[in-house]
């Protein structure tokens, strides 16, 4: 009896000893948020993860649809009918329209990474000029991801912590939400950096927040407040940064990004490894972006969404020198990309002739493909999106000013961009126009020097311009209903989640 | 797989027994490709090759002591023990693109390749559960059963203040066919039970770390003159620090009986289960911006009760030797509480469905439709209580909705509303087996009912948007009116279409019910006395048909579906459907 009693405790002590009995087990993948947040590179990665968002596929494809192909210079022939409903037309197919939802999530999700930077970076033991540096980026990108939000569904949830479980705001106004904007791009603005050297160089600056400012501020018709961070840029300090590029092309080639008259780009680079756009899911993603695919002229890419015709029409103003206007053979791909006609016009290394014949008129947006290196497109295209250019805040400055009655004092600088193309200064062309008609003058300028960048949508809707009697150059605003169609629908899956948001007018 | 024990026999009465076991599992996948184009107007993809292995194992320990004595008419017997289990998968995972080739052929290992190299790799499942038990049985005379159990279990998968459990239960039964008052000799066996007990439950789908927050290192983030990738850093997935055991407390009411020798029996149980604490993958706000899937909460309290009866008749005494038995099982399943989902809400919402406190899981919640509009008149004689048209972009052939909250206009957020349930009502099925002499049979019958199904497959193709058609669809048109699928047309610009085509409507729902012949089996056993010489002992000969077919309106390609999780039960998403299969066979024993 001893024996077995000796016996058997010892099998049982080599048995229970052969477990591990402790259930505290550590996930040998991950670091626990609880570990990170501790040193300046976890700081740096935080600041980096939160401008990772703008390659996923909703705001680096989707998003570029609603503001480019729904305005009025786009259109839609895709044969997916849901593009062409949701996003040329104004006919919602569902209030949970993936790619719309795509477009929200995203956003969303680089706020939420912005917001965990701005919780804990502060309380790091870091140099303090790179501490506010990082807290300064990631305000402007909140305030970037916000931007979007607010010009896309107006009256969203505003989110500035970081996301738990069960969080049920009620949906903000937009008033509420441009103050953010506001308040996160003044801060910013004061801890950037004018510029960055060497590998840093791609960061938001100081010029960054200021003309994301006077965007903010002009969207909401607050003129007078925009001059403040526009006279930055163009009289102050900003004039010794930045400038317009010599050749109006450069600004949108992969071997010229970055360049002198770039205020912020989303930075974009070919992953040949990688098999998805999620950049939360692994390393191997795509940090390229697919629009120059769903943009491609047929044969090309899919064409889901291309150019109407009328903004070629645009360009009529003569260069000095007598020739055609440049920018329109580096904004369009068309019958006449080269002025001598559809025989000499190469669409990535054909002849418009020999890929669509001579009679078809269908014209595709040129600036961000890579015809000027390549003869097909992919998902992975490197070509940097210019979210805005000197050239745009010279614009908006000499709107700025028109609106506020300086009428005269907002000549020069649709002079200088009028100048950079080669066209004859306003000064000359049309002088003396009043403030009414000088507006119209620059409505025309921003489609010559902007069309396809993404800007046409805000422009419309600051200048009150978006209504169904756009259908006259674009048919798609036949279906707008003015009251409605200016805002998306919130995403029923957030309101059935969250009752407390409400939906947007009309819907 | 393996199982090893150790008893060792300490007195008459105490048994200690060691038990381990465990399971392994080595997988090996390697994909191949071939150099070309898999993209229209793409430039060539390079070939590539990748290869993933995994090794999985699975540790139990067990150690339990077990005694059984008995004192005159009372008889005690019992368990106490200690068990371990540990799981753990690792696996690793290479790729490169570029193969050698010779000749045609690949070479098609990553040391063949030149090109761009990948890997990864990680510990998938790493967890850990302790657990203790006790049970007693004791029974007087076989007449009077008891049965205590209790167990504490602690789980890795929880936090320190949420890991430990305690689950008890207690049983108990009276033989009433033992008791001397009881003189009915056609009754074989009476037996009334009882049972009410707790048990912890852990959904397989919680993965080892759910409680926890994590960085999640993936994003890159593009910089510099040479545009290269920098590692970018953050807690991508929301995660609940509060995590804790789902709990079911279930209660069992039954009644056992045989009657006339046995030749009839029957069964009738009443269960009543309150799960408290249910783990669910809740559905997140896109405002919070979460990745890499919806964190699990402990959310609701659902109560599933019904009957489950079966009765069975034997009849063994002549040649040709039979019994058929029926069964079946009702379930009613209903919310009883959804936490704290915030002001208002008494629900949770996915996908199309909706668990509202006092419906069952996953209800349906959708828009109704009435019919479709066989003239312009009828579109224009639906006017809400202000007199505008309900459905002004409808044109003849379109489906017409039902304005739930009668507010003249049809929207997703107001006029949705329960329809169905993706839960059967009633769950049947029949058994016959016969044999006479060397031949015998089997038939099964199963039949499931009043439980609706969304078919998502039929919502793609009757769409008719981008896809291929259904081969009996009638769409209707000006000559072509009794019919249910609405008229056809491309979608863009055209509201009606769109319309017809919302994903959130009961035009998607079908009653799924169904029977099914579940297996025949006839088969025909050799005499013994044939099989002998050739040392034989036994040999069957089969030939038997599973699922030969099934009776039901759904129109999908199975009515038996499941669906992806429990809030979205009904869904069907074009699931394998099950095989129809015919077999013969032949079985020996040597």
């Amino acid at each position: 009896m001893k024996n077995k009693l000796l016996y058997l405790s010892l099998i049982a002590v080599s048995l229970l000893t052969a477990c591990d009995r402790n259930l505290d087990i550590v996930n040998p993948n991950q670091l626990t948020a609880q570990s990170f947040w501790k040193t300046d590179a976890d700081a740096l990665a935080g600041v980096n993860a939160v401008y990772s968002t703008m390659h996923r596929g909703g705001i680096s494809r989707w998003m570029l649809f609603y503001y480019i192909i729904r305005s009025d210079e786009g259109r839609s022939q895709s044969p997916a009918t849901d593009i062409v409903n949701n996003m040329d037309q104004f006919l919602i197919t569902d209030y949970n329209y993936g790619n719309a939802v795509a477009v929200w999530n995203d956003n969303y999700i680089g706020v939420n990474r912005a917001n965990q930077v701005i919780d804990n970076v502060p309380n790091i033991p870091m140099d303090a000029t790179l501490r506010n540096r990082y807290i300064g980026e990631a305000k402007f990108l909140r305030a970037m991801y916000y931007y979007h939000l607010v010009t896309l569904w107006g009256n969203v949830p505003l989110i500035l912590q970081t996301s738990v479980v069960g969080d049920k705001p009620a949906s903000a106004t937009m008033a509420q939400v441009w103050a953010q904007i506001e308040k996160d791009l003044t801060e910013a603005a004061a801890v950037l950096p004018t510029t960055y050297s060497g590998a840093d160089v791609g960061r938001a600056t100081k010029g960054a927040a200021y003309a994301l400012l006077a965007k903010a501020y002009m969207q909401q018709q607050k003129y007078t407040e925009s001059l403040t961070p526009l006279q930055w840029l163009v009289e102050g300090e900003g004039k010794t940064v930045y400038a317009l590029v010599p050749n109006y092309r450069d600004n949108f080639l992969i071997t010229t990004e970055n360049n002198r008259e770039s205020v912020f780009e989303w930075q974009f680079q070919i992953n040949t490894a990688e098999y998805t756009d999620d950049d939360s899911q692994t390393p191997n993603q795509n940090y390229g972006t697919s629009i120059a695919q769903f943009f491609g002229p047929s044969g090309i890419g899919w064409s889901d969404g291309e150019a109407q015709r009328w903004p070629t029409r645009e360009f009529y103003d003569k260069t000095t020198t007598g020739a055609r206007d440049p920018r329109l053979a580096a904004s369009f791909l068309f019958d006449s990309t080269n002025v001598k006609g559809p025989d000499s016009t190469i669409i990535y290394g054909q002849t418009f002739t020999q890929r669509y014949g001579r009679d078809n008129k269908r014209v595709w947006f040129r600036k961000f493909q890579n015809d000027h290196w390549k003869n097909e497109e992919g998902y992975r295209s490197p070509n940097n999106w210019r979210y805005i250019r000197y050239a745009d805040v010279l614009l908006m400055y000499a709107e700025a000013l028109n609106a506020t009655g300086k009428t005269t004092q907002a000549y020069p600088y649709v002079d200088q961009v009028r100048q950079r193309a080669g066209l004859p200064t306003l000064t000359m062309a049309r002088p003396g126009l009043t403030q009414t008609q000088f507006l119209a003058q620059l409505k025309h300028e921003r489609v010559t020097e902007l069309s396809g960048e993404g800007h046409r949508w805000n422009d419309l809707a600051r200048w009150g311009d978006l209504g169904p009697q756009l259908a006259s150059r674009d048919p798609a605003f036949s279906t707008f209903v003015k009251g409605k169609s200016e805002l998306l629908p919130i995403p029923q899956l957030d309101r059935d989640l969250n009752p407390n948001l409400t939906q947007n007018p009309n819907y | 797989m393996g199982n090893a024990y150790l008893d060792v026999r300490l007195t008459d009465w105490l048994t200690y027994r060691a038990n381990a076991g465990l399971e392994v599992s080595y997988d090996y996948n390697q994909g191949l490709r071939q150099l070309g184009v898999y993209q229209y107007s793409a430039s060539p993809v390079p070939s590539s090759v990748s290869e993933d292995r995994s090794r999985y194992y699975s540790l139990l320990f067990e150690h339990t002591l077990n005694f059984t004595k008995a004192f005159g008419s009372h008889s005690i017997n019992g368990v106490v023990g200690v068990s371990q289990q540990t799981a753990r998968r690792d696996n690793t995972t290479g790729s490169r693109t570029n193969l050698a080739q010779s000749g045609g052929q690949y070479f098609s290992t990553i040391d063949a390749a030149t090109g761009i190299s990948n890997s990864a790799g990680g510990t998938g499942t790493d967890y850990r559960i302790l657990g203790y038990l006790g049970r007693v049985n004791y029974a007087y005379n076989d007449k009077y059963l008891l049965t205590l159990t209790g167990r504490v279990d602690q789980d890795s998968r929880f936090g320190s203040n949420y890991r430990t459990g305690f689950f008890p239960s207690i049983a108990g039964a009276w033989r009433i066919s033992e008791e001397d008052f009881f003189h009915a000799n056609w009754v074989s066996d009476l037996k009334i039970s009882a049972s009410y007990g707790k048990l912890g439950i852990v959904v397989p789908t919680l993965g080892s770390f759910p409680y926890t927050a994590f960085i999640n290192n993936n994003p890159r983030a593009i910089f510099g003159g040479d545009q290269t990738p920098n590692v970018g850093a953050y807690q991508a997935q929301l995660a609940n620090p509060d995590l804790r055991w789902e709990q079911r407390l279930s209660q069992n009411y039954g009644v056992t009986a045989s009657f006339l020798n046995n030749r009839i029996s029957t069964e009738i149980n009443y269960y009543n289960s309150l799960s408290s604490d249910a783990i669910l993958n809740l559905a997140v706000p896109g405002y919070l911006g979460n990745l890499q899937g919806n964190p699990y909460v402990n959310t609701a309290s659902i109560r599933n009760q019904g009957i489950e009866f079966s009765l069975t008749y034997r009849n063994n005494e002549h040649p040709f030797k039979w019994d058929v038995s029926g069964n079946f099982t009702t379930i009613k399943n209903r919310i009883e509480n959804v936490g704290n989902q915030g002001q208002n809400v008494d629900y949770i919402q996915s996908g199309n469905t909706r668990s509202q406190v006092g419906r069952p899981v996953g209800q349906w919640y959708v828009l109704k439709t009435a019919g479709i509009f066989q003239t312009q008149e009828e579109v224009n004689n639906y006017k809400g209580p202000n007199g505008s048209l309900i459905q002004p972009n409808a044109k003849p052939g379109d489906i017409r909705y039902v304005d739930t909250n009668n507010d003249g206009q049809i929207t997703q957020n107001d006029d949705r509303q329960f329809v169905g349930s993706p839960w059967p009502k009633l769950q049947a099925g029949a058994q016959f087996n016969g044999s006479y002499n060397q031949f015998s049979l089997n038939v099964q019958f199963i039949g499931v009912f009043g439980y609706t199904v969304y078919n998502d497959v039929r919502r793609g193709l009757d769409s008719y948007q981008n896809t291929n058609f259904r081969a009996d669809l009638n769409p209707w048109s000006p000559t072509n009116t009794s019919t249910n699928d609405p008229r056809i047309g491309l979608g863009s610009g055209d509201q009606g279409i769109i319309s017809n085509n919302f994903s959130y409507t009961d035009r998607w729902l079908e009653n799924a019910s169904y029977v099914r012949l579940r297996n025949v089996e006839l088969g025909y056993t050799f005499q013994k006395t044939l099989l002998s010489k050739l040392s034989i002992r036994n040999v069957r000969l089969y030939v038997s048909g599973q699922n030969l077919f099934t009776i039901t309106q759904y129109s999908g390609l199975d009515p038996d579906v499941t669906g992806a999780n429990i809030q979205e039960r009904g869904v069907d998403n074009g699931h394998w459907p099950s095989p129809r299969v015919m077999s013969v066979g032949l079985t020996g024993d040597f």
